[in-house]
C-alpha cells in the first residue's frame, strides 16, 4: 500500500506523508503496459515511486512495469546499472497535446548487475 | 504503587458535594451520573500528569478540576511511575514534564507504543530549539511553556484532545526549517556527509546490483560487517535502501571519479541532465 498518502482519521482530508526523497533525475527509462513496452523519461524518482512523462494517459491503478538505466557515467560504476520495477499508475495528468505526466508507485524492484 | 498514584484511590467520602472534585479512574455510577440524559460512560478528556515536582501536579491538578470535561485520571511523579500509570488507566491526554525524559531520545516512541491512543502534551522550561523540534518529529502533539497560563492550558488540552496538534509560531518556523535542511542535506550536493573508502567500496557493490554475501567476498568480510556498514551508510546518507542509495548516489554523483575527459560515446553529465528541472 502506497503510505505517501493516507487518510487523516479526524479531518478525513488528504495529508501528504511521503516517506521517501524524490530525486530530480532524468533519465530514460522503459514502460511496460500491457500495451507493450514504450520509451518515458523521468522527472523525478525517489524509492517508492517515480514521475515520469509519457506520450499517452495511463489508467490509475493499472499495473506497470519501469526499466531504469542509470547510466555508468553519471553514477561512477564501470557498467550501467539496471533497475526494474513493478508498480502501479497513481494519476496521469496531460501537460500537452503529446505530453502527459504519470504518477506511480514503484511495489518491489530488483537491482539487476 | 510507588512512582504514580491513582487519583480514583483518592476518594474522599464528601467529596461528591464539597468543593473538591471528583478525579476518577473509572466511570461514575453515583445516581447523580445516571439521571436520564446523561450517559453512563463519562466522556471527559482522560488526563495522566506526568511530572517530578508535586508542586505543579498539585496546581496543574486544581486548574483541571473545575473543568466538567477533563478529569486527572492518574498522577506520575517519574518515568517508571508513568510507564505503570499508562497501563493500568486508559488516558485521552498525558501531560508531561519535558524535564522527566531529558537525555532519553527513545522515550517518546516508547510512550506512544505502549499508549498508541494517548497524546502527549510536553512541558519544557526553556525554549531549547533542537529538544522543541525533536519532541515535534517523534511525534509529540504540543509543546508548551511550564508557565503557561490556565486559560490557555486549558485550551490547549482540549485542541489537542480534538485531535489538532499545538504548536507556536517560533516552533512552527523551527520544524519547517529543520525539514527544509533535512530535505537539503538529502538533495543538495555540497552537504555530503564525509564516507570512509571502505564505505564507498561498498556502496560501489551495492549499485552494481550485488548481494551482501557477494560484497563480503569481495572486500573479504563477512556478510554481517556488510550489513552493520550499510547501516552506518544508510544513516549517513539518510537513505532507508539500495534503491534510495543508488538514486542518491546518481544524483549527488558520490561514486564518480574527478574528471577526464569524456570518451567517445560516453555521456556526460549534461547530456542526460541529472539533477535538473526542465523550464
Amino acid at each position: 500500500m502506497d503510505e505517501s498518502v493516507q487518510k487523516n482519521a479526524h479531518s478525513d482530508s488528504l495529508i501528504e506523508l511521503r516517506n521517501s526523497v524524490r530525486f530530480p533525475v532524468r533519465m530514460k527509462v522503459k514502460i511496460q503496459t500491457d500495451k507493450g513496452k514504450e520509451d518515458a523519461e523521468t522527472i523525478n524518482v525517489s524509492a517508492s515511486g517515480l514521475l515520469f512523462t509519457f506520450s499517452r494517459i495511463l489508467e490509475a491503478g493499472s499495473a506497470i512495469e519501469v526499466e531504469m538505466i542509470m547510466p555508468s557515467a553519471a553514477l561512477g560504476t564501470p557498467d550501467d546499472v539496471r533497475v526494474h520495477c513493478c508498480g502501479r499508475v497513481i494519476r496521469s495528468s496531460r501537460r500537452g497535446p503529446a505530453r502527459v505526466e504519470v504518477a506511480t508507485v514503484i511495489d518491489s524492484y530488483e537491482m539487476l548487475s | 504503587m510507588p512512582g504514580f498514584s491513582a487519583d480514583a484511590n483518592k476518594k474522599k467520602p464528601n467529596s461528591l458535594f464539597g468543593s473538591e472534585p471528583i478525579a476518577d479512574s473509572k466511570p461514575a455510577t453515583g445516581p447523580e451520573q445516571s439521571s436520564p440524559g446523561v450517559p453512563e460512560e463519562s466522556s471527559g478528556i482522560r488526563i495522566i500528569l506526568a511530572d517530578s515536582q508535586a508542586i505543579y501536579r498539585v496546581g496543574i491538578r486544581k486548574i483541571f478540576a473545575v473543568e466538567d470535561d477533563m478529569r486527572v485520571v492518574a498522577q506520575a511523579e517519574n518515568y517508571p511511575g508513568l510507564l505503570a500509570a499508562l497501563e493500568r488507566f486508559p488516558s485521552d491526554i498525558v501531560l508531561l514534564d519535558g524535564g522527566m525524559i531529558s537525555g532519553q531520545a527513545e522515550a517518546i516512541p516508547d510512550l506512544l507504543h505502549r499508549a498508541p491512543n494517548a497524546k502527549l502534551v510536553v512541558q519544557v522550561s526553556e525554549n531549547s530549539e533542537g529538544f522543541i523540534v525533536d519532541l515535534y518529529r517523534r511525534g509529540v502533539r504540543g509543546v508548551i511553556s511550564r508557565s503557561i497560563s490556565p486559560d490557555l492550558l486549558i485550551r490547549c488540552v482540549r485542541k489537542i484532545a480534538d485531535g489538532e496538534t499545538w504548536i507556536d509560531n517560533q516552533s512552527v518556523s523551527w520544524v519547517i526549517d529543520a525539514y527544509r535542511a533535512e530535505a537539503s542535506t538529502l538533495t543538495n550536493p555540497r552537504l555530503q556527509p564525509r564516507l570512509s573508502p571502505k564505505e564507498l567500496s561498498i556502496i560501489g557493490c551495492v549499485t552494481q546490483g550485488m548481494r551482501n554475501k557477494e560484497i563480503a567476498y569481495k572486500i573479504g568480510t563477512t556478510e554481517q560487517v556488510v550489513k552493520n556498514y550499510l547501516r552506518k551508510i544508510y544513516d549517513k546518507l539518510g537513505v532507508s535502501d539500495r534503491l534510495e542509495l543508488a538514486l542518491y548516489c546518481l544524483h549527488h554523483q558520490l561514486l564518480k571519479q574527478p574528471p577526464a575527459s569524456p570518451g567517445p560515446g560516453k555521456a556526460t553529465v549534461q547530456e542526460i541532465n541529472i539533477g535538473r528541472i526542465r523550464p
